[in-house]
C-alpha cells in the first residue's frame, strides 16, 4: 500500500489548483505565549502543510485559541516565531492578514448593519474582493440576502462568516470552532462547503474544534495541543494506520520479565495487564511489532488488532499515564 | 451518484482505505464497470462530505493498482477488468485465512486427525453441492 | 470603514444634534423675555450674581454668547464627544467585533485614525449646524450676530471638544466596555472645569479656553485658545494610538 503521500495531484486531473508555491502554509516554531506569568502557548512547533485541511485538537483552555490569536496579531508572541506563507507573524502581520480569511466562534458581527453593508465594509478593509463569490455562497447557504445582521440565527451569522472570509480570496482560512452551536443540518452545510468549495480551491484551511467526529471526516491532517504543547502532528490516515491497540492472550500467565521485556519495545506506547490478557497501545512500525509478537518464547493462545479512530486515540495521548514517549 | 459508497469517518480505518476498498468491491461484483467514469473528486467530496485530499489519495492508489484511470478531459475512468488479478488476491487472503486458522487449531490442542475429519467433512458438503449444481 | 461608523453613531448625532439645536433657539431667542424677568427679580439677588447678571445681559451679544458658547455649547458638545469617544473602541471589545475588524489587512493606527475622524467630522456638524442656526434665529428675532465672530468661535469650539474626544478614544481603548471610559473622561473634564468657578483661577480652567469673548465680538484673534486646544487635542490622540499599538485581545 502507498505510504506517506501528502498532497498529490492524479495526473491529469486539473480539477485541484497546483500547490502553492510555499510547500507549508504555517510555520509555527518554539511559540511561546503567556498570560501574565501563566504560559498558554509553551514551546509549540508544528507545521500546517499548503492545500490541505488540518485540524487542530485540544480541550479547552488548552491554547488553540491564544495560538490562533498570536496568528493573527491579536496578541504578540512571548517567545518564538511563526510564519504564514513566508511572512513573520510578528513583524509583516498585514501581509499575513491579507493572505487569511478568519472565521471565529463567537461570531460577532456588526448587527446593526445589514448584509450588503457588512459586504461593503467589508470590502474596504480588504486588499482584493469578490463579491461575486460572496454572494454565490449566500445563496448556497440560503440566507436572506438583504436582512440585518442581527436577526440571523448563530448558524447564519457562522455562515455569513464564511461567506465574508472568503469574499477576500484568502489563501488561508483560519477558523476558530465555527460550528459551535450550529444545529447538525447548518453543521453539515458548513462543512461541506468547506470541503467542496474551498478546499476543492486549492486552499488550505486549519480549523480548530474540539468535535472529533467532525475533524475525523474532514482533515487530511490534525495536530493535538494540551496545556500548550503540541501532543502530536500527523497526517490522520498515518496516525490511523500506524497506531493500534493489540491485545494479546497468553496461554499460561506471563512472568513479570515478559511485560517489562515487552514495555521496552519500541513501538509500544502503553501497556496495561490483567491475567493473561495484555492490552497494548502500539505505534509505529506494526509489522515489525507483530513479527517479534509472533516469535515471543511465551506462548500466544491469540492477537487481535483492533483498529483506534480519532477519539480513541485522543483519550489515549490524553491520559496523563503514557510511557512518556 | 454513486450510493453504494458508504464510508464511515469515524472508524479506525482510514477513509481512504475504506473507498479504495468499496469501489474494489464494487469492480468485483459488477456495480462499477469498465470504461464507467468515476465521479470527480469535487463531486464525491461534496457527496460524501470529506476532504479532497483524501479521495486523490484513493484513486491514487487505485491507479498504482491499474483498475483506474485518469484522462485529460473526460475524468476518471475505470480501466480493464481485472478480476483476475483482485481473485488471486482473494484466493491468497483466503489461503492465509487457513493458516491462521490450522495455527489457531494447534493452540486449541485440536489433533491434526480432528481437524482432517472436519475439513473433509466440510468439503463433502460445499463441494458435493457444486457437483449437484452442475458443476 | 467610514460609512459604517456613521451608521454606528447615527442615534447619538441626532439626539445631541437636536437638543443642541434646542439650545440654541433658547439662547438666542429668549433675550427680551429674560431680561424683563430679571428687572423684576434683580433686586433679592446677592451682590456679584447682580454683576454677573447686568454684565451677563447688558447686550444681546454677550447674552448669546454667554449662553450658548461659552456654557451650553461646550457641555453639550462635550458630552457628545465623550459619548462617542467612549464607545470608539471598548464597544467593539464588548460586542466581540473587534476581533472581525483586527483580522483584516488593516493597521490599527488607521483603524483609530478613522473611527477618531468620523467621530471629530460629526461633531464638526453638529457644531456647525447649530451656530448657522445661532445666526438665523438672532437674524430673526432681530439681532444679527457678527459672522465672523461666529466663525471663529465655531471653530474654536470644535477644536476644543476634541480634547474629550481624544481623551474618550484613550480611555476606550483601555476598557472592555463603554461605561468606564465615559466615567473617567467626564471626570477629568469636570476637574479641568473646576478651576473656572473660582474668580482668579479662571486661567487654569481648560475649559474656559474653548470660547472667547474677545474673539466673538471681534475685538481679537484667539491665538493662545486656539493654541492650546490644539495641543490638547492632539495629545490625548497620540496617547491611544500608542496604547491601541501595544494592546493585546
Amino acid at each position: 500500500m502507498s505510504e506517506e503521500k501528502s498532497t498529490s495531484i492524479v495526473p491529469g486531473n486539473n480539477e485541484l489548483r497546483p500547490a502553492h508555491g510555499q510547500t507549508a502554509a504555517i510555520e509555527i516554531h518554539d511559540l511561546v505565549v503567556k498570560y501574565g506569568s501563566k504560559r498558554a502557548v509553551d514551546g509549540l512547533t508544528f507545521t500546517v502543510p499548503t492545500g490541505t485541511i488540518f485540524g487542530f485538537l485540544g480541550p479547552n483552555g488548552s491554547g488553540k485559541t491564544t495560538t490562533i490569536k498570536t496568528l493573527l496579531g491579536f496578541r504578540q508572541p512571548d517567545g518564538g516565531s511563526a510564519r504564514v506563507f513566508g511572512y513573520d507573524i510578528a513583524n509583516q502581520s498585514l501581509q499575513v492578514r491579507a493572505r487569511i480569511g478568519y472565521v471565529n466562534e463567537t461570531n460577532s458581527l456588526y448587527d446593526y448593519l445589514t448584509i450588503p453593508q457588512l459586504c461593503a465594509f467589508s470590502r474596504s478593509l480588504s486588499r482584493e474582493w469578490n463579491q461575486q463569490v460572496v454572494d454565490r455562497y449566500i445563496e448556497v447557504f440560503g440566507l436572506p440576502p438583504r436582512e440585518k445582521v442581527g436577526h440571523l440565527s448563530k448558524g447564519m451569522k457562522s455562515q455569513l462568516a464564511l461567506c465574508l472570509a472568503l469574499g477576500s480570496n484568502p489563501d488561508l482560512l483560519i477558523l476558530d470552532e465555527p460550528t459551535t452551536g450550529l444545529d447538525p443540518l447548518a453543521r453539515h452545510e458548513f462543512l461541506n462547503t468547506l470541503v467542496s468549495e474551498v478546499a476543492a480551491e486549492g486552499k488550505t484551511i486549519f480549523f480548530s474544534s474540539h468535535i472529533l467526529s467532525e475533524v475525523e471526516a474532514v482533515a487530511d491532517w490534525v495536530a493535538i495541543i494540551r496545556v500548550g504543547k503540541l501532543v502530536l502532528c500527523e497526517e490522520l490516515d498515518h496516525l490511523k494506520q500506524t497506531q493500534k491497540v493489540i491485545k494479546l492472550t497468553y496461554i499460561d500467565l506471563p512472568p513479570v520479565s515478559e511485560i517489562e521485556r515487552l514495555r521496552s519495545l519500541p513501538e509500544v506506547m502503553s501497556l496495561a495487564q490483567e491475567g493473561r490478557s495484555v492490552r497494548l497501545i502500539a505505534h509505529g512500525d506494526l509489522d515489525t511489532l507483530m513479527q517479534t509478537l509472533q516469535a515471543r518464547p511465551y506462548a500466544l493462545r491469540e492477537v487481535e488488532t483492533v483498529d483506534l479512530n480519532l477519539e480513541d486515540l485522543f483519550m489515549e495521548y490524553m491520559k496523563e499515564s503514557n510511557n512518556g514517549r | 451518484m454513486p450510493n453504494w459508497l458508504d464510508v464511515n469517518p469515524r472508524s479506525g480505518v482510514p477513509i481512504y482505505v475504506q473507498l479504495v476498498e468499496q469501489i474494489k468491491h464494487a469492480l468485483e461484483v459488477g456495480i462499477l464497470q469498465t470504461g464507467e467514469q468515476l465521479p470527480t473528486v469535487r463531486q464525491l467530496a461534496s457527496e460524501l462530505t470529506i476532504a479532497p485530499n483524501t479521495i486523490v489519495k484513493a484513486y491514487d492508489e487505485l491507479a498504482n493498482l491499474g483498475l483506474i484511470e485518469s484522462r485529460q478531459g473526460i475524468g476518471t475512468i475505470v480501466v480493464a477488468n481485472l478480476d483476475g488479478r483482485l481473485h488471486a488476491q482473494q484466493q491468497e487472503a483466503l489461503f492465509q485465512r487457513l493458516q491462521v486458522l490450522v495455527r489457531d487449531a494447534t493452540h486449541l490442542g485440536i489433533s491434526a486427525e480432528v481437524l482432517s475429519d472436519r475439513f473433509a467433512a466440510a468439503k463433502k458438503q460445499f463441494y458435493q453441492q457444486q457437483y449437484e449444481q452442475g458443476g | 470603514m467610514v460609512a459604517k461608523e456613521f451608521i454606528e453613531a447615527r442615534w447619538k448625532a441626532i439626539i445631541c444634534c437636536l437638543l443642541a439645536l434646542a439650545l440654541v433657539v433658547v439662547s438666542t431667542a429668549t433675550y427680551d423675555l429674560f431680561k424683563s424677568v430679571l428687572s423684576g427679580t434683580s433686586s433679592q439677588m446677592p451682590q456679584f450674581l447682580q454683576q454677573q447678571v447686568q454684565q451677563f445681559t447688558s447686550s444681546y451679544s454677550l447674552y448669546v454668547w454667554g449662553n450658548w458658547f461659552a456654557k451650553n455649547g461646550p457641555e453639550i458638545m462635550a458630552a457628545l464627544a465623550i459619548v462617542l469617544g467612549s464607545a470608539l473602541i471598548a464597544a467593539e471589545v464588548n460586542k466581540g467585533t473587534i476581533f472581525y475588524l483586527l483580522g483584516k489587512p488593516i493597521s490599527r493606527e488607521r483603524v483609530l485614525l478613522t473611527k477618531y475622524a468620523v467621530s471629530a467630522l460629526i461633531l464638526f456638524a453638529v457644531t456647525v449646524l447649530s451656530s448657522v442656526v445661532l445666526l438665523v434665529t438672532s437674524a430673526l428675532v432681530g439681532y444679527s450676530q457678527p459672522i465672523g465672530g461666529v466663525v471663529i468661535s465655531t471653530l474654536l469650539l470644535w477644536l476644543g471638544v476634541l480634547f474629550p474626544l481624544g481623551l474618550a478614544l484613550m480611555f476606550s481603548v483601555l476598557f472592555k466596555d463603554a461605561l468606564w471610559p465615559l466615567i473617567c473622561a467626564l471626570t477629568i473634564i469636570i476637574l479641568t472645569a473646576i478651576p473656572g468657578f473660582f474668580p482668579n483661577w479662571g486661567a487654569w480652567s481648560l475649559p474656559g479656553y474653548w470660547s472667547s469673548q474677545a474673539a466673538y465680538l471681534g475685538q481679537a484673534f484667539p491665538a493662545k485658545e486656539f493654541i492650546i486646544s490644539l495641543i490638547a487635542a492632539v495629545l490625548p490622540l497620540i496617547l491611544a494610538i500608542i496604547l491601541f499599538r501595544r494592546q493585546e485581545y
